[in-house]
């Protein structure tokens, strides 16, 4: 019996971020012919794998083989020339090219000097080859999100790679794309390709691979073949056990909420950056002292949905209502005034100024003089600290030089400290320890008792029940079911998430 | 004949062709992401350095030669400053520009009330031709060659490009490099080929020129060579058209300027924008670690 | 195959401070070497010109208006809005002072001439810098472009004018007006080129841009501007006010020292590129080499004033190379800043790959 050599294999892979093991020993193989599918939930580590094969990241342990030898990937460049090509949910072309000459920049053979007709009728050939509709001439800023995936498709097919991976890309296509996509992947097998489907939909995974791995929390959590397992077990890997028994439904007293809301999201559409249907009509409403949780895994329109209610995206249709006024058209700072609070995802890039004290974000926002003296900013800052247990060496410091979760708390102080009447939360948890994390959930909660409405975006399931009135799941930009707190637990959850 | 020989003498004078070189060298520079703000740093800095080379040499190979040699080792500077310690453009451009201010004074000052000792004769039919040649090459390099292609992939997202395979800050060195040459041969003529003698500040504010009308051409190659050639025209027979026309000098000496300008404006405020657009990370920094892909 | 990498990290201030003070000595080094090498001048008669220069009374010329324009930059520059056109919000602040003391009677009125003249030089710098940013923040015009657009329209404006309407009757042909009635004139102390007014408003300016950043709302919100827009949205605040905000400041203040050339230094106006005499540009390097810290800027106008007084004592033969080893010192010194900074940001490693 021959026994095969992989196309790509890696060993005990090791990638540390601060404060967290994104993949922690982890080790599979694809082998030629395959289609390997990696199944995880936010945080898994799946897109981590990726971007090591791709020379994005560096590993901090293991090794990866490439067809038996072993490799080191410092670059794209370095995968390319290994064979290896990506394709992510986000495409990574230069806009202003076409479509041509995008491909052109992958291609080792088309010298530094080469004439384009030569890269013209091999683009126009590669695209007949594999049916997609594209006109290589057109620059790509003119192509729908579609087709830039499938030009981001084409692209890595030109290279011939001996291991393509496909980074949660299937999300925002449509139905019939995904089939040509299924039957594009399908004939590389037949060529003796190896593909890496990375993704986070079960359906997907049973359908396409020869192999699942499942990881979760940086580990992985096992390796099933095509047929030896269903959709319940995989869940099963893909969330693991709580400490809570999933199947149990947290009774909570019901609550009696005035009829008229104070948030309304109708008819929301908002395009993502490469003009994909990030949020494809999206509508709810929020009434005081409500909180809707939407769960969710990340890259199903959510961050496009918050960004369009806090004002920094402007939606294509649909409107916002605040207290009955229209602001789908008003930018943030007025939001704010009204009494709209948001806590981003990212506190470093959306929530504070860097270079800034602590004592000055906080007093940006929270002193409303035009004078504002030392000793008014640093009793904001005490205040904040005290509440959540900041740690800062000083209030002087710039926030930037905080940890991240200090730096979520400053952001979570600030919104919460401005005592507002609707808050956009989005993953308000996410680096926190869990002491500060249930002290920012009961605040959250306290906040609707005193009246305000909440929207929590939360990836993390448990809190999303927990803290909810109603539970509602976003997936592929869309609500997919919307419950009251009383009525579903995790585990359905779970699977609206996953499908 | 004499008139029409006498009006192509005008319109491909030695100024042209200085001026072609220039802005033809700002395009190669700016399409590959670099604000080139030391431009006119680099133009001050050939135009004294070929005058006090003329007066130690007579070869007009090697003036050119060492001329342009120059400003390669500027254009490994700014490399050095905007790539690697991924300082700001605008900055840099400035810090150069100063720095060459100053060293070009030096190296001329002493020969201050010379003449230039080389005089290179030009005429027309040679601007002309040297003029397309070099405009279609640069056309023709940046749009149907793989360079060309790095290049403005660096310009537009430098991120993308270094995932699809460039290696940005080589390219951006190649692309300075050959960007100042041309734009330091554009002075040495401007020097030798056209004015002949030398001053303290002689120079100054061409290179802003050729930086304006690049963007009046939208760093178009081809569109570069026709507003140029208009432009120097219009220079060279700027007193006549005083006379002629009565309009002040300073106006015209604005009308490069209010064009870019205009054109810039005009360009964004329309749907024309996506067409015909500034490389899109020009003067961005670039930090190449923090890539998200 | 070796590569270079960039790693972010954080320096300590007092780091970052040794470092910053030993490039700015090692630029004065590194330019005293060229120039003694270019000026065969023994390095100890160049060091003792220097020290005479710096301590000449008539650096105070160039320190008020460099400390002005500079202070006006560092506000801008803490937005991170790049105004690079401060040398033609000058000239057009000195256009403005001159139409009111030459062409309105209150040129004859002492001291409400001048206030006049400098309210207008201020509100004409302000409005030049406005159209910048407002092309930047409404159709996303690169402002640096834009403002060096404008500084050439702002010198040939000047030079318009000089050549034509505004020329003087008792000039005799010479591009210019004629001088500014004597009431306001701004008063040199006798024997010097510098002007206490001036002076004064510089220091004063000094105190108040300091305050105005850091201790009220606007002044936070420019600084937070700077490092995150989105920050300052949420905290209840325009951005796009505050941003027009910091831009315009800086675009007045530079308009006014435009009005103070004019009433001190020139008191006529004269063709655009000497009465901007590259201040404009200078002023960028000063507000750099503040660390973009307004109590500062003193610091680096005098730096840099020192060097301006130099010029005229640095003779070779009958030539003088002052202009230029200025010229090439500030770069010197500019290029050193910005590879300091750099390096207090980024470390920077050579890797095997």
């Amino acid at each position: 019996m021959v026994e095969e050599i992989p196309v790509v294999s890696v060993e005990n892979l090791t990638k540390r971020f601060p404060g967290v093991a994104a993949l922690d020993g982890v080790s599979l193989e694809v082998r030629p012919g395959e289609i390997h599918a990696v199944l995880g939930e936010n945080g898994a580590g799946k897109s981590t794998l990726a971007k090591i094969l791709y020379g994005i990241y560096s590993p901090d342990g293991g090794r990866i083989l490439i067809e038996g030898h072993e490799v080191s990937i410092a670059s794209p460049r370095d995968a390319m020339k290994l064979g290896i090509a990506m394709v992510s949910q986000r495409p990574q072309l230069v806009e202003e090219l076409n479509v041509a000459e995008n491909i052109a920049l992958s291609l080792e053979e088309i010298g530094i000097l080469t004439s384009m007709k030569r890269v013209y009728e091999y683009s126009h050939k590669l695209v007949e080859r594999f049916g997609l509709d594209v006109d290589v001439t057109k620059p790509v800023w003119m192509l729908s999100y579609t087709q830039k995936q499938m030009v981001e498709l084409l692209r890595a097919l030109a290279i011939e790679a001996k291991l393509l991976i496909l980074d949660e890309v299937t999300t925002y296509l449509p139905k019939i794309v995904k089939k040509k996509l299924y039957g594009i992947l399908k004939s590389l097998k037949f060529e003796g390709r190896g593909i890496l489907f990375i993704t986070h939909k079960i359906g997907e995974a049973l359908d396409l691979a020869d192999r699942i791995t499942v990881l979760r929390r940086g580990k992985v959590v096992a390796t099933f073949t095509r047929g030896s397992v269903d959709g319940d077990a995989l869940r099963k890997a893909m969330f693991g056990e709580r400490y809570a028994p999933q199947n149990e439904i947290v009774k909570k007293a019901p609550q009696r909420f005035e009829e008229k809301s104070v948030l309304n999201v109708e008819g929301l559409v908002v395009l993502g950056d490469h003009g994909e249907l990030a949020v494809n009509s999206v509508s709810f409403n929020i009434r005081r002292g409500e909180v809707l949780s939407i769960a969710g895994i990340a890259g199903n329109g959510q961050r496009e949905l918050v960004e369009a209610i806090a004002g920094f995206r402007k939606p294509v249709k649909g409107r916002v209502l605040f207290e009955g006024v229209d602001i789908s058209r008003e930018p943030p700072f007025k939001r704010a005034l009204m009494g709209l609070a948001f806590i981003p995802e990212d506190p470093f890039k959306q929530g504070v100024a860097v270079d800034l004290s602590l004592a000055e974000n906080m007093a940006l926002k929270l002193v409303g003089k035009m004078f504002i003296t030392f000793e008014e900013s640093v009793e904001v800052a005490r205040k904040a600290i005290d509440t959540l247990s900041i740690a800062a060496p000083s209030v002087r410091t710039p926030v930037g030089t905080l940890s991240g979760g200090n730096v979520q708390k400053v952001v979570v102080a600030r919104e919460l400290m401005a005592q507002p009447r609707v808050l956009v939360a989005y993953n308000p948890t996410r680096m926190l320890d869990e002491a500060s994390a249930s002290k920012v959930r009961r605040m959250i909660r306290s906040l609707a008792d005193k009246g305000a409405a909440v929207l929590l975006i939360s990836e993390d399931v448990e809190e999303a029940v927990e803290l909810g009135d109603r539970v509602a799941v976003m997936s592929r930009g869309q609500i997919v079911g919307l419950f009251s707190a009383g009525s579903v637990n995790v585990e359905m959850l779970e699977k609206l998430m996953a499908e | 004949m004499e008139p029409i020989t006498q009006m192509l003498d005008n319109v491909f004078s030695p100024l042209t062709l200085a001026m072609v070189l220039m802005v033809l060298g700002d395009i190669v520079v700016e399409h590959s992401g670099v604000l080139n703000i030391g431009i006119d740093g680099v133009v001050a800095l050939s135009v004294a350095l070929s005058f006090a080379l003329s007066l130690t040499t007579n070869d007009p190979v090697l003036v050119f030669a060492l001329v342009v040699l120059a400003a390669i080792a500027v254009a490994l500077v700014v490399s050095l400053i905007v790539n690697v310690f991924v300082a700001s453009h605008v900055l840099t451009g400035l810090a150069v520009g100063f720095a060459c201010y100053g060293l070009g004074s030096i190296a001329a000052l002493p020969h201050l009330g010379r003449s230039a000792g080389v005089h290179p004769t030009l005429h027309w039919y040679w601007v002309l031709g040297v003029s397309v040649v070099l405009a279609l090459a640069v056309w023709y390099m940046l749009y149907y060659t793989k360079l060309g292609i790095a290049i403005r992939a660096s310009g537009n997202n430098p991120y993308a490009a270094e995932a699809l395979g460039i290696h940005v800050w080589r390219i951006r060195t190649l692309a300075l490099v050959a960007g100042y040459s041309l734009i330091a041969l554009g002075g040495a003529i401007y020097e030798l080929g056209y004015i002949g003698i030398w001053s303290q500040g002689l120079g100054v504010g061409r290179g802003w020129l050729a930086l304006s009308l690049a963007i009046a051409s939208m760093w178009h190659p081809l569109a570069a060579l026709g507003i140029t050639a208009v432009y120097s025209y219009v220079e060279t027979s700027m007193w006549a058209l005083q006379l002629a026309a009565g309009i002040p000098a300073a106006v015209i000496n604005a009308m490069p300027f209010l064009t870019a300008l205009g054109i810039v404006v005009a360009v964004h405020a329309t749907p024309v924008k996506k067409r015909v657009s500034p490389p899109r990370a020009l003067g961005a920094e670039y930090f190449r670690e923090e890539r998200t892909a | 195959m070796l590569r270079v990498v960039l790693v972010r990290r954080e320096l300590g201030r007092r780091t970052y401070a040794v470092l910053m003070g030993s490039s700015a000595v090692l630029s004065i080094l590194v330019s005293i070497v060229v120039v003694a090498l270019a000026s065969s001048m023994p390095p100890q008669t160049l060091l003792f010109k220097v020290g005479e220069s710096y301590a000449n009374l008539n650096t105070l010329r160039y320190f008020s208006t460099l400390t002005i324009i500079g202070l006006g930059l560092t506000v801008a520059y803490s937005a991170k809005l790049w105004n690079i056109g401060a040398e033609g919000q000058l000239v057009v602040g000195a256009i403005g002072a001159t139409a009111v003391a030459l062409f309105t009677p209150l040129g004859h009125i002492p001291v409400l001439g001048i206030v006049v003249g400098l309210i207008l030089a201020s509100l004409l710098g302000l409005l030049w810098g406005l159209a910048a940013i407002l092309l930047k923040l409404k159709l996303g015009l690169n402002e640096v472009l834009v403002t060096l657009l404008l500084n050439y329209i702002a010198y040939y404006t000047a030079d318009y004018l000089v050549y034509g309407p505004w020329r003087g009757i008792y000039v005799h042909g010479y591009p210019e007006t004629d001088l500014i009635p004597q009431e306001s004139w701004l008063l040199r102390v006798y024997g010097y080129s510098f002007s206490y007014p001036v002076l004064l408003t510089a220091l004063i300016l000094v105190v108040l841009v300091y305050m105005v950043m850091k201790f009220t709302r606007l002044g936070i919100a420019i600084r937070a501007y700077g490092s995150n827009p989105r920050a300052v949205e949420l905290s209840g605040i325009s951005s796009f006010r505050t941003a027009v905000a910091a831009f315009v400041i800086s675009a007045a203040l530079a308009g006014l020292a435009g009005g103070f050339e004019l009433f001190a230094v020139h008191r006529k106006l004269v063709p655009g590129y000497k009465i901007g005499a590259g201040l404009g540009y200078i002023s960028i390097i000063v507000a750099w080499l503040s660390g973009l810290n307004p109590l500062l800027v003193p610091l680096s106008a005098y730096y840099v004033s020192g060097l301006m007084v130099f010029r005229y004592v640095l003779q070779i033969g009958t030539v003088n190379i002052g202009d230029a080893f200025a010229q090439f010192f500030i770069g010197i010194a500019l290029l050193s800043t910005l590879a300091t900074s750099s390096l207090a940001r980024y470390k920077i490693k050579v890797v095997r790959s």
